[in-house]
């Protein structure tokens, strides 16, 4: 025992220090998080979870034309970086500090300097749709209350992810032609290629053919078609219905047929052809677009969706409504638009950048040169207008006065009311008489008649403003309550217009579409004894310029006309993506100063004061176009990164 | 040392025996122990001894000869005998009486004159006195003394006393003692000795301090360099990371500035073989064992300073090592009474190195210069004439002034005060070491204090205590207690540095008279342009201050069990520590009230003209509360081991295995830090002439996924003492000859601060959309992070190959080192393409590779001429670092030049510039490249660019390399000393060389944003007339509109900077007082010195100290420091 004792003693230090070296080395003590992550697994265990995975899809494949605020890296289409897309081809242009929409007039754009498109938002989406898509089946089948998760709610909300997913992909190739397919969710792999490891991603970041970006939109739309609903209850507008496929569908496959990729000759051809074109030109293409388009038609009139053209309204103000008001109960003509903005509140970047009185820290204002308007607008009577160089004020408002009713929808010219009720009283009082003129002839200083808030501006710019959107603002409050048209009605009639035409001038369908649009815009129906139907009708290409100039008018300021330009190869036209720009602008004509004109006035008394000023229409800037901008360049941070390769020319 | 205080004659009458019962007078026995006494007095201690009485002419024997004797215990007849026959002395024994003649008829063996009598005989064993002091007679206690060959062995008591029985006069006694040269003297027939133990050059040749234990530095395998705490101290800096530039092999350091308590160097060990970002190249620091911060240490508490850099010497720390370890240990008392020491230093620090800024009729002169060129009119003007006149006579002072805000912001001098008074002392079974530190270290900010509620200019002040205890509870049990508490308290202004900086760089001499009548003046009448809201002043003083109150406590306890009793060598040990921070830091800020001059034409009198008009809501405020935060975070650290070492014969073995565990909770809501580990070490020595180590880590922390947390870190090393053998010829000529090599894998988990990258790819609420008419949000689940299961530390693996040689006598040593490192897994972010999705959310992987390679070496000389009392000695080392990125998963790049993969790590990338354009053929030449950034186009005086893609094109496609990144390559460090009676003169250079700095902005470029100042070297700026005359250009022609996006100001290696620099570091000049003279004053010793740091630098780097980062230079400058102190011992 004392033997034991002793021993025990002497080795009692060594036990301890053994206990020790036990301890420490028990793994609890390297403590890590657990629980309190939400893996992929965890979202998608019950609906309501999943739910808000696709919430998510529709959250980041976002297609919005007004600036947000996000910039560049903002949404996957926030418009030009403060700033509308239609100041970035004939429809308009940006006036002001800020914005970036003339680097694309000017042809200063590249690949490091575009902020109209961002491509890693695309992707984002893409990738977020992968997600949800991959995923979507571990959820088990169930009523858990608030959602009863059956087979066909979850194919309805897999084709709402696919279908947001071919969207991200057809926004990005109207731009860049054929891109990197995204057709699962994109992983990781670390490979060791001689002895280094590297990183590969699949699917890989290499574009795919034209033909094969094409091919998977439309199958996704195919595949999305058969499990969409037609209609969505009240609270679930926003969401992707059948009609947003089929347009999806039509408008990839008119893209398709438009020959600036329905060719063998790309605008540059550099080796790789079949990127940016398809190949050959193949009118079975038109076929193809011609039978989409009608089956959005279909669809829309048997689920009561048509263009607003409201009495009460009137002609103007219905196009207006239904470009934006997406929410009004009259608007039955938005197939889709973006809702990932709600009601923005007084001062949003689409009003501080975009309207040019509210508020006095505007930036910049959207005009429209007056050589678009002389090539596009008719007068109410359905005939082009002519406006002489030169001419007094009161012969410039009474060719204004003239003008089809969308023009007024679109434009504010100097005279005329600006918002739809003529006024904005909290802002800018009377803004009837609110404009810029030169006081004491051609180069004299530039004033601002009317009282209230300055307008933006060292100069008169151009004269005329765009207004479309920005007269939905809430007059009172600023609020802005309307949403990007995505899909809108008018432009499947258009479209299947223009196909129709392609394979049969002839067909009487063609105008049937085009009246449609012609009657809610106020204009005479083209029939048999109408002058201009006369001149067009059965010959293919006056019909095509008059569809196009049509759709000018009816898309004004959505972002079709800059797309449009190139898929109709006619962006190198001069007058349309380069050459003289004009603008108008007013002045005194002789040494009797122009006054503001008030209530007190008498007719006689108005137009003599009017009578004062002049105006003249000059050339504000010239435009540059090279052929290489009919395809976007990729940013030259990826292109550097060696997976993707550029557009020929940049 | 002189020869006249050498002979003290010390004479120790210890004892006396003689036997009672002896018959024979001359056969008792008898014990003399003599040192250099005259013969007549060893006859007078042997009477004293045995009852005889001695009978001589002195005359004739010559009795006042000395002589040196050394008898135990021997018959005297023996005595008689020698005497008689080394001496020629004649003895007679008659009854008591014992005659002594001169011989006639013997010649004596030894001269009469020589004192070393019997110098052979006595062969027996016998008993030896001594006394061990420093070289300046300061008694050393706890002296390990040893009798070469057998166990005897003792340690000197708190005198410096030690006695021990030596075998025989050829014994060899060997004196040990941390910190001197090991020395070995034959004891001879002396029977006191009288020691002086040297502090070797080397001074801890004897034991070096390793991971987890000590070693012998002969049995060192590995690369371990050490810095003396006396080298530390020669620094009057604050922080010890500031004394360690050049002063070892192998350690890199970067000081970016000097403001106090905020000027810490950056320490590298041998380079940096990472590129991983943030603090992943530092090293680990160890204080007594345990992960501190090295800056809050008061350097009169180090006892040793150790650099671990070969994988043989860091592999135990395993996921901690690779960037190289650094070991601290503090003081431990001493056997003897309690020794008091106080040190004191008060010092004066001076700014080095500052701009020379335009006076206002440069500037102006100047600024029109640039006034012309941009609008290409040689009339064109920002000053007129008149205002010139001003500035040049100054009578206006108030709408015209001049202000130089270098010298109006900062003073020539600064006061710094460094206090230490330490206790130490003990017994064998309790030792002490008790030290109480204070530094004070002030700005140099003059205007800091312009209000009295506050001041914003900086001030640091430390205060740290230290107690360190030893016991020895039982023979084989001991226990020790180290804590520390530093506090510090630290004053600045509010605003940053760097922009306090910034704005006196920026700041016109023009601007502002700065203050007039008392008033903080913002704006004057006249040159509108010039107008500015902050001046440098107002910066200073405007966003208040802030006091940082911190404490840190640290506290070590450990225990030693010898287990001798189970087996011969074997022992445990265990120790614990915690560590308790606190940081609370306060911001308050004033109101300044500032003004505008505005001038009355009107006026009658010129002062009745100034009109001071107060800045709307700009008045005066109280004192009011900004901001308070704390920081806290403590450490729990513990490790037990068990070690063994037991020579057998020729075949000396040791083994460790030691396992660690360590917490660190840092304040904020997140998991604690957690390291476990297990450590083993072998090492084995054959005939002290082969060495070989096997040190293995094994460890990991929470922060990698669970069976992926540990890692093994093995390394091998091994060392040859050529030396030893017997083929080594034995000369003085090259007497010592050491190889050594070692490989090993290391680990480094400080992979950019990120936690728990392993975890799954996570989710998170997030992307918000609008449902229905009643636009409903609903929130999504969006992806949070995709992690990278498989991430794992750094592993390096390193290769060291060195040798050691000596040469004459060991005066001069020369140590070589070359070493290789490849570090892999590198965490790096991956080459994604975009089509991924969210490429910012991919967790980095570990795919860098990166390798690290150099060279060390080493020299030393020390020589003492003991009769001239002189010993001087010099020491050089020099360190050459070279690394290289071999693979970080980089986009392909379209010109190799641009490619970051192949160069070094923080390689600057950019333009060559090769000259200024001198003339408009140059500019008009067709074949001249485009310059993207020529926007109106070229103009004489611009820089030529090389088109090094030759497209024709100068863009950003032209970078190649430019200058060295900004950690210097080459580090290197010489120190020449001397000593002379009390005397001490050292002085140390250091320099540093690859290195660049790239200078931009305000710290290159004249009137930035039109209105910035410029320096003096803008009157060198390119003019077609300097050009004619052939004057030296230094800039490009002069623009009020310099920009980073312009051509000239493109990142090009026309501001790239050689920050290549030698400074005379460090020279320190002291005296000790001899010890006759502090013996009236009851002290030790008293040494006085002076010394100082940063004293001369030599760099072509223009304005800034070498040792900026690369930026704007608005950073606190560097200081010189002038020092005067003295050190006292009770």
């Amino acid at each position: 025992m004392y033997l034991k004792m002793k021993y025990l003693k002497k080795t009692a230090p060594i036990f301890t220090v053994c206990i020790f070296l036990m301890t420490v080395s028990c793994n609890k003590f390297l403590e890590q998080p657990n629980g309190s992550i939400i893996t992929v697994d965890s979202v998608f265990t019950t609906p309501d979870a999943a739910q808000r995975a696709l919430w998510n899809v529709y959250a980041t494949c976002v297609v919005n034309g007004f600036p947000t605020g996000d910039g560049g890296s903002g949404l996957s289409d926030a418009g030009t970086f403060d700033g509308l897309l239609l100041a970035a081809s004939d429809e308009g242009d940006q006036f002001g500090a800020g914005g970036r929409a003339n680097a694309f007039n000017a042809g200063t754009w590249g690949p490091s300097f575009q902020d109209e498109f961002s491509y890693s938002r695309v992707t984002l989406g893409m990738r977020n749709a992968c997600i949800y898509i991959d995923n979507a089946n571990k959820v088990p089948l169930g009523n858990t209350g608030s959602i009863n998760w059956t087979a066909q709610l979850r194919n309805q909300t897999i084709a709402e992810a696919k279908i947001l997913r071919a969207l991200m992909h057809y926004e990005a190739m109207i731009r860049f032609g054929g891109i990197p397919i995204i057709d699962q969710t994109p992983v990781v792999q670390i490979n060791n290629v001689n002895g280094v490891n590297q990183a590969q991603v699949i699917p890989t970041g290499v574009r795919s053919s034209l033909k094969s970006t094409i091919d998977f939109i439309v199958k996704s739309c195919d595949e999305s078609i058969p499990n969409l609903p037609d209609n969505l209850p009240a609270t679930d507008i926003g969401r992707i219905n059948k009609g947003v496929a089929l347009s999806l569908k039509a408008v990839t496959l008119l893209w398709a047929a438009s020959p600036l990729v329905n060719t063998a000759t790309p605008p540059i051809s550099s080796g790789n052809d079949s990127l940016i074109c398809l190949g050959s030109e193949d009118q079975g293409r038109w076929v193809l677009a011609v039978n989409a388009h009608k089956a959005v038609l279909d669809w829309a009139i048997a689920n009561g969706y048509a263009l607003l053209d409201n009495g009460t309204l009137g002609k103007s103000e219905s196009y207006n409504y239904a470009t934006g008001a997406a929410l009004d109960p009259r608007n039955k003509e938005l197939i889709y638009y973006d809702k990932s903005h709600g009601q923005q509140a007084g001062g949003a970047n689409v009003v501080r950048w975009c309207c040019p009185i509210y508020y006095s820290w505007g930036n910049t204002v959207m005009a429209l040169p007056m050589n678009f308007i002389a090539k596009t607008f008719r007068d109410i009577d359905g005939n082009d207008i002519n406006i002489p160089k030169d001419g007094t004020y009161t012969q410039f408002k009474s060719i204004m006065k003239r003008m089809e009713p969308r023009f007024n929808a679109i434009a504010w010219w100097p005279g005329s009311a600006y918002t739809n009720t003529g006024l904005m009283p909290a802002q800018g009082g009377s803004d009837t008489a609110k404009f810029l003129y030169k006081q004491k002839g051609l180069t004299g200083n530039t004033v601002q008649i009317g009282a209230g808030t300055a307008l933006i501006g060292n100069g008169i710019p151009n004269g005329i403003h765009q207004k479309k959107f920005i007269n939905l603002v809430n007059q009172v409050n600023g609020t802005a309550n309307f949403y990007w048209p995505i899909f809108r009605l008018a432009e499947f009639y258009l479209g299947y217009a223009e196909a129709l035409n392609e394979i049969n001038p002839t067909n009487p369908e063609i105008f049937t579409a085009l009246n449609i649009i012609r009657k809610r815009g106020g204009l005479p129906n083209l029939a048999p004894g109408n002058t201009t139907y006369a001149a067009i009708f059965g010959d293919k290409v006056k019909t095509r310029e008059y569809i196009q100039r049509e759709r000018a008018v009816e898309l004004y300021g959505e972002e079709h006309r800059f797309f449009d330009v190139r898929r109709w190869k006619i962006a190198a036209n001069d007058g349309v993506m380069k050459g003289s720009f004009t603008r108008i602008f007013l002045y005194e004509n002789s040494s009797t100063p122009y006054v503001n004109p008030t209530t007190a006035m008498t007719p006689a008394q108005r137009l003599a004061n009017d009578n004062l000023l002049s105006y003249r229409i000059e050339t504000f800037e010239s435009r540059v176009w090279d052929d290489k901008m009919y395809f976007y360049p990729f940013p030259q941070s990826e292109v550097n990164k060696g997976f993707i390769k550029q557009n020929p020319g940049w | 040392m002189r020869k006249s205080m050498f002979p003290l004659i010390i004479l120790f009458f210890v004892h006396i025996y003689s036997y009672a019962n002896s018959q024979n007078v001359a056969d008792k026995k008898i014990t003399i122990q003599v040192t250099n006494l005259e013969l007549k007095k060893v006859f007078s201690l042997v009477e004293k001894q045995v009852s005889v009485r001695f009978a001589y002419s002195a005359e004739k024997i010559q009795s006042s000869r000395k002589v040196t004797l050394s008898i135990i215990e021997k018959p005297l007849s023996g005595f008689l005998e020698k005497i008689s026959r080394e001496m020629g002395i004649i003895y007679e024994v008659s009854g008591g009486v014992i005659i002594l003649k001169q011989s006639e008829n013997l010649s004596p063996v030894l001269s009469a004159s020589d004192a070393n009598l019997f110098v052979s005989g006595l062969k027996d064993a016998r008993i030896l006195y001594g006394t061990i002091t420093d070289e300046k007679g300061v008694a050393l206690s706890g002296v390990s003394v040893q009798v070469k060959g057998t166990n005897f062995g003792t340690t000197t008591d708190i005198n410096g006393k030690f006695s021990i029985k030596v075998p025989d006069n050829n014994s060899i006694l060997v004196f040990n003692y941390t910190g001197f040269a090991v020395q070995e003297i034959l004891v001879g027939p002396q029977s006191i000795m009288s020691i002086k133990l040297l502090p070797n050059l080397d001074k801890l040749d004897d034991v070096v301090v390793i991971g987890y234990g000590t070693q012998k530095k002969v049995t060192v395998t590995g690369s371990i360099g050490a810095i003396s705490s006396a080298d530390i101290l020669r620094a009057p800096v604050s922080s010890v990371a500031n004394a360690l530039a050049g002063r070892a092999p192998g350690v890199i350091t970067v000081q970016r500035g000097g403001e106090p308590g905020r000027d810490i160097a950056d320490i590298f060990i041998r380079g940096v073989a990472t590129f991983a970002g943030g603090s992943s190249a530092s090293p680990l620091v160890l204080v007594d064992g345990v992960q501190r911060s090295l800056n809050g240490i008061d350097p009169y508490t180090i006892e040793s300073f150790n650099i671990l850099k070969d994988a043989s010497a860091t592999a135990v720390f395993g996921v901690r090592g690779a960037n190289g370890v650094i070991i601290i240990t503090t003081k431990t008392g001493q056997v003897g009474k309690p020794q008091f020491t106080f040190s004191s230093n008060i010092a004066m620090q001076n700014p080095i190195r500052l701009p020379k800024e335009l006076d206002a009729v440069d500037y102006a002169l100047l600024r029109n210069i640039a006034e012309s060129n941009d609008q290409n009119n040689p009339s064109a003007r920002r000053f007129s004439d008149y205002d010139i006149e001003r500035f040049r006579k100054g009578d206006d002072p108030i709408f015209h002034p001049n202000i130089r805000w270098m010298d109006y912001m900062l003073k020539d001098l600064a006061p710094q005060k460094q206090y230490n008074l330490n206790i130490s002392g003990g017994t064998q079974d309790a030792k002490y070491f008790v030290s109480l530190g204070h530094l004070n270290q002030d700005g140099i900010y003059t205007t800091g204090g312009l209000f009295p509620e506050f001041s914003a200019n900086p001030n640091f002040k430390r205060y740290n205590i230290r107690s360190n205890f030893d016991f020895n509870i039982s023979k084989n049990f001991s226990l020790f207690i180290k804590s520390s508490a530093e506090i510090q308290n630290s004053n600045y202004s509010n605003s940053a540095t760097s922009d306090i900086f910034g704005t006196i760089l920026s700041a016109n001499p023009i601007m502002t008279p700065v203050l007039y009548d008392g008033k903080l003046i913002r704006n004057i009448d006249g040159l509108a342009a010039w107008n500015i809201s902050n001046t440098p002043l107002y910066q200073m003083l405007f966003n208040g201050f802030n006091v940082n109150y911190s404490s840190r406590l640290n506290m070590n306890i450990g225990g030693k069990y010898k287990l001798d009793a189970i087996t011969k060598g074997l022992s445990v040990r265990a120790m614990g520590a915690y560590d308790s921070y606190y940081l609370q830091a306060v911001s308050r800020r004033k109101q300044i009230p500032m003004w505008d001059l505005r001038r009355n034409p009107n006026a009658l009198t010129f002062q009745d003209s100034i009109v001071p008009i107060p800045v709307v809501n700009q008045f005066e405020g109280p004192v009011s509360f900004v901001g308070e935060s704390f920081s806290k975070n403590r450490r729990i650290y513990g490790e037990g081991a068990i070690e063994y070492n037991r020579t057998f014969g020729i075949h000396t073995f040791s083994g460790l295995f030691l396992g660690t565990a360590e917490r660190l909770y840092d304040g904020s809501n997140q998991l604690p830090f957690n390291y476990l580990g297990l450590v083993g070490r072998l090492t084995y020595n054959f005939q002290n002439k082969y060495f070989a180590d096997v040190n293995i880590g094994y460890n990991g922390s929470e922060n990698f996924a669970v069976g992926k947390q540990f890692g093994f870190f093995p390394s091998f090393s091994a060392a040859y003492l050529v030396s030893q053998e017997r083929f080594f010829p034995k000369t003085d000529g090259f007497s010592y000859l050491k190889l050594r090599g070692s490989y090993g894998t290391v680990g480094n988990d400080k992979i950019g601060g990120n936690r728990f990258l392993f975890l799954p790819s996570s989710f998170a609420s997030g992307g918000s959309y609008f449902l229905g008419l009643a636009n409903t949000p609903v929130t999504g689940y969006r992806e949070a992070s995709i992690g990278n299961p498989g991430v794992t530390w750094e592993v390096a693996r390193k290769i060291n190959i060195g040798a050691d040689f000596r040469f004459l006598k060991d005066r001069l040593t020369f140590t070589a080192d070359l070493f290789s490192e490849r570090r892999e897994k590198i965490l790096w972010n991956l080459n994604v393409p975009v089509t991924f999705g969210p490429t910012n959310l991919i967790s980095p992987y570990n795919i860098g590779i990166a390798e690290n390679k150099g060279f060390e070496l080493e020299l030393g000389y020390k020589n003492t001429i003991k009769s001239a009392g002189l010993t001087y000695y010099a020491n050089a080392n020099f360190t050459y670092t070279q690394n290289k990125i071999v693979y970080m998963d980089e986009a392909p790049q379209p010109f190799p030049g641009l490619a970051m993969t192949g160069s070094r790590i923080g390689q600057p990338k950019g333009l060559i510039a090769e000259g200024l354009y001198n003339t408009l053929d140059e500019i008009n030449d067709p074949k001249r490249p485009k310059s993207t950034w020529e926007g109106a186009g070229l103009q004489p005086g611009d820089i030529k660019y090389k088109d090094v893609n030759g497209d024709g094109l100068i863009n950003d496609n032209d970078r190649v390399n430019i200058g060295d990144p900004n950690i210097p390559s080459i580090i290197y460090g010489a120190t020449v000393g001397a000593q002379y009676k009390g005397f001490e003169l050292s002085v140390f250079f250091q320099g540093a060389g690859k290195v660049s700095t790239y200078l931009t902005g305000e710290s290159a470029w004249p009137f930035i944003a039109g209105t910035k100042t410029a320096f003096e070297n803008a009157k060198e700026s390119w003019t077609p007339e300097r050009y004619a005359n052939g004057s030296t250009i230094s800039l490009p022609r002069l623009t009020a509109a310099p920009d980073a996006n312009r051509h000239n100001y493109r990142v090009s290696s026309y501001w790239m900077r050689d920050a290549t620099y030698l400074r005379l570091k460090n020279i320190e000049l002291s005296y000790t007082f001899s010890n006759k003279l502090l013996k009236n004053l009851s002290m030790k010793s008293l040494r006085i010195y002076m010394n100082g740091q940063n004293l001369v630098t030599w760099t072509s780097m223009p304005y800034f100290d070498p040792e900026i980062p690369s930026s704007n230079g608005s950073v606190y400058p560097m200081m010189r420091v002038f020092n005067f102190g003295f050190n006292i011992q009770f």
